[in-house]
């Protein structure tokens, strides 16, 4: 039974596009794709194209890639209630139009400096009875007034005065092949044409219409728009605007949250849980002034359960950096929400990808966060210094890892840091003498200077 | 910026002129930039071995499709520049087998600063099985005198039931994404080598190398790649902006890539 004094959430501008698309070329309109729609005041706006299949086909897809991308973003919408300031499209039109570099560049410069940007496309193959889906995610942020090019997302926190920086995975995602029955697709199209009605009050015995999927399914250029607004969401319902009447409701309604029939795409698709932590994670990570805090902490917890549950499942095993990525994102949030240690989850990230440099090193800052801040000689300080040369070994002039390894040779220095040295893994003082003057003559040198931490 | 030595443009301009291939009228602005070039040729069909392939062309197409985003996606990762990595389609370009590539191709293409390229082919084994087959070229391989490098040509071969399994299809995929990854990385380290870029150069090298660890079939060329690493190592070090590699001592850099990947 709905309780309405469950109302707790802040007004929320969700924003849902059907695909809003005209007739191709031939028929003298634009597609979507080629002039899509993003949400000025969105702080995150997701973006859905199409998926296609390669090449010059023999075979028709019928609809299915824009099915697909229906299906893609009526989960996700689903997932992403618990966030709030987001808008999501789904876009269609030709594989040329929807070219995702492009669509990307054109949604930029609608949206406020800061915003963010995700944009989801894949691309398919179908054998018999079955679709084949590999999907990919890309995140861009537009620059702020005074910069002149967004800055790598990075981690950082400070021991004793000594800051320690780490670049988070991204901005681009791929993800494993993945099987998708026909079957199972159209019963998941099914589930939420059965559940996804729009209510004319918060109540289930309210008169109700369904949204009108089924216009939308089964068409690679689909006409005219279907779009609405989440004006806020309150327990389990979320009220909307439409841009048109619905028959029976109006224009405003309320959607059902959860959907009693628990068929989704996320058992087949484990990728849909990622875009949902990914989501969260731009949404909210090192966003801290002037939010609010019960909802900050809400989506935060959201989305690192979505990455907990991508990195648990097998089906992800094809792909270890995107694997890795999960686990170290959820480590951020982890930290970012109460300097959890996340120490683990970076470690079993770094055994997924032991060729990246940043993996590595945030390895090494979340151990030495762990080994420093714990009561106890328990700092490794030859292993830690080693992970860090580690790093920039992969990667030699990477200056997050230069300027962590000087920082952290400084920091050895100090009568508070020798105390906490685990005995027989301390580094005797001429040597942290020379390395450190090594590292000072080294980043003198680098052209950029240090990196821009975003957080 | 890539280094790009004046003598190099000079021979890409001489092999381009003197080579009338056909792929280079089909790889539509291979000489130009200076960034790795992904050289991706026609997926077709083959019916030399008698018979028309049942599956499906797209199915193969798809997977080199994925595995092109997959590489380049994750190379921009490492690179951070736009126009670092390029994919050039050479449509209409499918060579028929590894005999029809001469060491004067590889040579010019080597000169026009291609990194791999790579083609695939279907074939027919009789009714009921297909055959899938991904060539690769790796331009710069040869050119390296020490360690002696292993052929800078790779492929794999994947045979399917013309009612293939799901679980036989994603496994295609998910293979043919991280055969390119290696590849790749092999084929970069190497380009990065004989452009003295020792810090890339590194960078790719050790990754191949940590990739070909689950290939005991290729432990000659993760042996080449990782001896290769230890060399741009010494040469980074020694060079005017070591970066990393001056707090490295003689030993590590000597164990370049089990340093760096191994904890």
């Amino acid at each position: 039974m709905f309780n309405a004094s469950r109302f707790v959430h802040e007004a929320a501008i969700v924003c849902l596009i059907f695909a809003c698309c005209a007739q191709r070329a031939n028929a003298g309109a634009i597609a979507a794709c080629a002039s899509p729609v993003a949400f000025r005041d969105a702080q995150i706006n997701v973006v859905i194209l199409p998926y296609f299949q390669s090449g010059p086909s023999e075979h028709e897809l019928n609809g299915l890639g824009s099915q697909l991308a229906l299906l893609m973003k009526l989960e996700t919408l689903y997932r992403a209630f618990s966030y709030d300031h987001w808008g999501i499209t789904l876009l269609t039109g030709t594989v040329l139009q929807c070219d995702p570099e492009l669509t990307a560049r054109e949604l930029l410069t609608g949206i406020d400096p800061g915003g963010r940007l995700l944009v989801v496309w894949g691309r398919l193959y179908q054998q018999d009875e079955d679709v084949y889906v590999q999907t990919f995610a890309k995140f861009y942020r537009k620059p702020l007034l005074n910069e002149r090019s967004a800055p790598p997302i990075s981690v950082g926190f400070e021991l004793d005065g000594k800051p320690f920086h780490g670049q988070v995975p991204g901005p681009e995602f791929s993800f494993p092949p993945e099987q998708l029955p026909l079957k199972t697709m159209d019963a998941i199209a099914a589930s939420f044409e059965r559940a996804a009605f729009i209510y004319s009050s918060p109540d289930l015995n309210a008169p109700k219409s369904p949204l009108p999927l089924d216009r939308f399914r089964k068409c690679d250029y689909c006409e005219g728009p279907l779009a609405f607004t989440v004006i806020k969401r309150t327990g389990d319902w979320v009220q909307i605007r439409a841009s048109t009447m619905i028959e029976g409701v109006g224009r405003d309604g309320y959607l059902l949250a959860h959907r009693a029939d628990q068929r989704n795409l996320i058992q087949q698709m484990p990728e849909v849980g990622f875009i949902q932590g990914l989501m969260g994670f731009l949404r909210y990570a090192g966003r801290v002034s002037d939010e609010d805090q019960a909802q900050r902490l809400a989506g935060i917890q959201a989305a690192e359960q979505a990455f907990a549950e991508y990195a648990r499942s097998e089906q992800t095993e094809e792909e270890p950096a995107t694997k890795a990525a999960a686990l170290q994102l959820k480590g951020v949030l982890q930290f970012a929400e109460s300097h959890i240690d996340a120490t683990e989850d970076f470690d079993t990230a770094y055994e997924f990808v032991p060729y990246d440099s940043d993996a590595r090193n945030l390895a090494a800052m979340f151990r030495l966060y762990s080994e420093y801040s714990s009561a106890g000689r328990n700092l490794r300080a030859r292993d830690t210094a080693n992970d860090f040369i580690a790093a920039a070994a992969l990667q030699p002039r990477n200056l997050f890892v230069l300027e962590n390894l000087r920082n952290f040779y400084e920091l050895l220095t100090s009568p508070v840091a020798q105390e906490k040295i685990s005995p027989g893994t301390g580094i005797e003082p001429n040597e942290i003498d020379a390395q450190f003057k090594k590292l000072k003559t080294i980043l003198a040198k680098t052209p950029t200077g240090s990196p821009i931490k975003d957080q | 910026m890539r280094f790009r030595p004046a003598l190099q443009g000079l021979l890409a301009t001489v092999f381009v002129a003197i080579y009338p291939c056909a792929a280079h009228a089909q790889c539509h602005g291979v000489a130009n930039g200076t960034g790795y070039k992904v050289l991706l040729d026609d997926v077709d069909f083959s019916n030399a071995r008698g018979n028309q392939p049942v599956l499906s062309r797209d199915l193969l197409i798809t997977a080199v499709q994925n595995a092109v985003d997959n590489v380049k996606n994750k190379a921009l990762q490492k690179l951070q520049s736009q126009d670092s990595v390029s994919v050039i389609p050479c449509t209409g370009w499918h060579p028929s087998s590894q005999a029809q590539i001469s060491a004067t191709y590889i040579q010019a293409m080597a000169a026009n600063h291609a990194t791999l390229e790579f083609w695939g082919t279907l074939y027919s084994l009789g009714p009921s099985q297909d055959e899938f087959d991904i060539h690769y070229i790796m331009f710069d391989l040869p050119s390296i005198p020490s360690p002696p490098p292993p052929s800078g040509f790779a492929y794999t071969k994947t045979l399917m039931g013309n009612r293939p399994a799901p679980q036989q299809i994603t496994r295609f995929m998910a293979d043919s994404n991280a055969d390119l990854l290696v590849y790749f990385a092999v084929a970069a380290g190497v380009q990065a080598y004989k452009d003295e870029e020792w810090d890339q150069a590194a960078s790719f090298l050790c990754e191949a190398g940590s990739l070909l660890k689950s290939r005991p079939n290729q432990a000659n060329l993760m042996n080449f790649t990782t001896q290769l690493a230890t060399q741009a190592g010494f040469k980074l070090r020694a060079s005017s902006e070591p970066g990393g590699t001056a707090m490295m001592t003689d030993d590590q850099i000597r164990n370049y890539c089990t340093f760096a990947t191994s904890r």
